[in-house]
């Protein structure tokens, strides 16, 4: 039981960090954004890239930060140069723009890194296991667990207790009134994709050592994340971590005690949600903590 | 080689797509109907007149997880058609190569192999991997005239008008070139029994699709009658091209068995060698339990074996003949990585198809019609390759080999390539292929 408990709280911390960095554009742009499961497939292929030049562990250990930065930066001249052209048009411009991006994102990744699947699962190697008395568990998922834990809770600091937090809230309240008070909404605009980007190419550096990458898991991962934002509610990162949890665990277990409906659990769940409470389980759209 | 039957699952793509065209269309409302597609007309069969060149179209995965088996195909096919054709074509005509990306449902492969048919007018159509797409294919080629020979799908009725009847005979046109399904399964058994005889506990891995079912449907019945005494444990089905494997390795490591058999292939492998490394239960990473599954894919995506003892059971040809041997350094040079499967498995095509032009040419004296290049495959006998020689089975259609089958060892031998087999066993086709018009089950049951 405790190995599929650790198993599933991998599967939710990866599942948070991607599916709050979708909930964070939605909460403050008004964008579901198709094209977020390409920053995670970016930060993969980056991390990739960057552990090619070395096998030192402390290497291995930075390149999903460096990963997260790029495709954050990456993010920013997506909103920047592209998205915001289409605000106030209407959301199937939206739509129609981010979900186009995917395929502009896959034959970008297929010039730079190739058709071919990639992984490097050095770090898991080097670290070896760890005996926790009941399990044998490989230090790096432990690893990735707290890194992703620590990420969120600074990720809560950030939102409830500092000023950029706060301006980021009241931007996803209310825009213009935020501007009215001299702050530039643009820039909020363009760090919340910073933001959201960041943790999606930082998730998919955390799992280059466990699952690699490949053409075609950005729209896997998208698909997750989207039914992590429809379970935990739109815009609610409390919601994203709760229903993360809920999906990564009964999915593990469900592998373990079902394994012929694991995934039919996992979206019978968000059915159940849509059904009872369409909104999510902590369902809002401004950025809550 | 390494897909078999079943439906894929991931139409989730499939699904985006739709989605965008028909909210384009909503937007732009300009929405149209499709147009219908074309029904195949029977092509009429060439004239005797020596072609300008002959025309090989392979349909296979070039992008997404089972890149890592369809590009080396893309790839080695590209080798054999330039290798041919600087030595003067097969009979005189050059090899023109078409390539076309596999879609991940039967229908998007059936409307590449019409194109292949009908637009580029191609002689032969071949790689395929998954047997639910290679049927669908088969009675296209077989309306229009056109060789496929089936080298990347594995089951063993696959020429076969009908899966269910085999009474009802072979499609004229079409031939499988590689092992079967039951082969690898029955190896695989043989391996266990031959080469680690002391194994007690078994488990098994195989993708959630048919596939995977008949793998373990097929080992079980042979390990049943190889070895009775052997635990055999539940089989874990992780669903095809999934990411994650870590709720499978937990399971696998609590059970802690002699061996595991697995069916996993593409970088649903690698992902869970990957992920099953670290806990040290394989042999040579700190534990005693024997992997047996697809090791080639393992340097396949550019990474050298980095533990000892990997049986690998499913290769056609061995490291041992050079002009083989030539063909992996090649590959393995040129792009940096190797999957001996995949290059094996266009090898067994090409050089079918090359014999039967040569037969048929030497038989007429001159260029001959693609009946008759027809009625000499299926009268081919030997097969000569560069990694030895196969057996036509006229009666269905398929190619049979004699198999070598072992433990991979380091490079001993300074070639370069991860792939000699110590200690080894070797089995002839009719230890490991059914009889003709005969499925795996029913032929391992008479044992």
């Amino acid at each position: 039981m405790i190995p599929q408990i650790i198993n599933g709280l991998i599967f939710a911390s990866i599942l948070f960090l991607v599916a709050t960095g979708l909930t964070i554009i939605w909460g403050i742009l008004r964008v579901v954004n198709f094209a977020h499961g390409s920053f995670y497939l970016m930060g993969v292929f980056i991390a990739y890239s960057i552990t090619r030049f070395s096998t030192e562990p402390a290497l291995h250990l930075a390149a999903p930060f460096i990963a997260g930065a790029i495709a954050g930066i990456v993010g920013i001249a997506f909103e920047r140069g592209l998205l915001k052209n289409v605000y106030g048009r209407g959301e199937l411009f939206e739509l129609l723009l981010t979900y186009g991006m995917i395929f502009v994102f896959m034959d970008v990744f297929r010039i730079i890194w190739g058709s071919m699947p990639i992984s490097d699962p050095t770090i898991t190697f080097k670290l070896g296991i760890i005996s926790l008395g009941w399990a044998v568990v490989p230090l790096y998922n432990i690893y990735l667990i707290v890194i992703a834990a620590i990420l969120a809770a600074l990720l809560w600091f950030l939102l409830i207790r500092t000023k950029v937090g706060m301006i980021i809230r009241a931007t996803s309240f209310d825009p213009e009134v935020t501007s009215a008070f001299g702050v530039n909404v643009n820039w909020v605009y363009a760090l919340t994709f910073f933001l959201g980007c960041f943790l999606a190419g930082f998730a998919g550096g955390l799992m280059l050592p466990i699952t690699g990458a490949w053409i075609g898991l950005d729209v896997d991962m998208l698909i997750l994340a989207l039914v992590v934002l429809v379970v935990g509610g739109m815009g609610s990162i409390k919601g994203a971590l709760v229903a993360s949890l809920l999906i990564g665990l009964v999915r593990s277990f469900g592998i373990s005690m079902f394994p012929a409906i694991e995934l039919a659990i996992v979206y019978l769940i968000m059915v159940i949600v849509l059904i009872v409470k369409p909104s999510g389980l902590f369902g809002g759209v401004e950025v809550e903590g | 080689m390494k897909i078999g039957d079943g439906m894929y699952k991931p139409t989730r793509r499939d699904f985006l797509k739709l989605l965008g065209v028909g909210a384009a269309w909503a937007l732009l409302g300009c929405a149209q109907p499709q147009k219908p597609v074309a029904t195949p007309k029977p092509t009429p069969t060439p004239t005797p007149t020596p072609p300008k060149d002959l025309k090989i179209g392979i349909i296979s995965f070039r992008a997404g997880p089972a890149a890592a088996f369809g590009v080396p195909a893309h790839n080695t096919l590209d080798y054999l058609a330039e290798q041919v054709n600087a030595a003067g074509g097969i009979a005189g005509a050059k090899v023109k190569v078409i390539h076309e990306d596999q879609g991940l449902s039967p229908s998007d492969t059936v409307e590449k192999a019409k194109k292949l048919c009908l637009q580029d007018k191609v002689d032969v159509v071949t790689g395929i991997p998954g047997t639910n797409h290679s049927l669908a294919v088969a009675p296209v080629c077989d309306e229009n005239n056109t060789f496929f020979l089936q080298c990347q799908a594995r089951a063993e009725y696959g020429t076969w008008k009908d899966p269910e009847d085999p009474s009802k005979g072979v499609f004229d046109w079409v031939f499988h070139t590689a092992n079967s399904t039951t082969s690898h399964a029955v190896q695989a058994a043989y391996m266990v029994k031959e080469l680690f005889p002391e194994t007690k506990v078994i488990a098994q891995i195989h993708q959630d699709y048919a596939y995977g079912y008949d793998n373990y449907n097929y080992f079980t019945a042979a390990i049943k009658k190889l070895m009775p005494e052997a635990e055999l444990l539940d089989p874990l089905y992780p669903k095809i091209f999934s990411p994650d494997y870590t709720p499978y390795v937990s399971e696998l490591v609590d059970a802690k068995p002699d061996f595991i058999f697995t069916s996993l292939w593409g970088t649903d492998f690698t992902r869970f060698v990957d992920q099953l490394i670290p806990y040290k239960l394989l042999k040579g990473t700190g534990g005693n339990t024997i992997l047996e599954g697809y090791w080639d894919f393992y340097p396949a995506i550019g990474r050298d074996i980095p533990v000892y003892g990997h049986p690998q059971p499913f290769n056609q040809g061995s490291i041992e003949y050079e002009e083989y041997r030539n063909i992996l350094t090649w590959y393995k040079k040129k792009y940096g990585n190797l999957e001996m499967g995949a290059v094996a498995d266009i090898i067994s095509a090409f050089y079918t198809f090359k014999a039967a032009v040569e037969k048929a040419y030497d038989e007429k004296g001159a260029f001959p019609t693609r009946d008759e290049i027809r009625d000499a495959m299926e009268n081919l006998g030997k097969v000569p390759t560069p990694y030895g020689e196969g057996i036509m089975r006229k009666e269905d259609h398929r190619v049979l080999w004699t198999v070598e089958c072992g433990v991979l060892v380091e490079d001993t031998k300074g070639y370069g390539l991860p792939y000699l087999y110590k200690p080894k066993i070797k089995l002839e086709p009719s230890k490991h292929e059914p009889p003709a018009f005969m499925k795996g089950t029913d032929w391992i049951a008479k044992w």
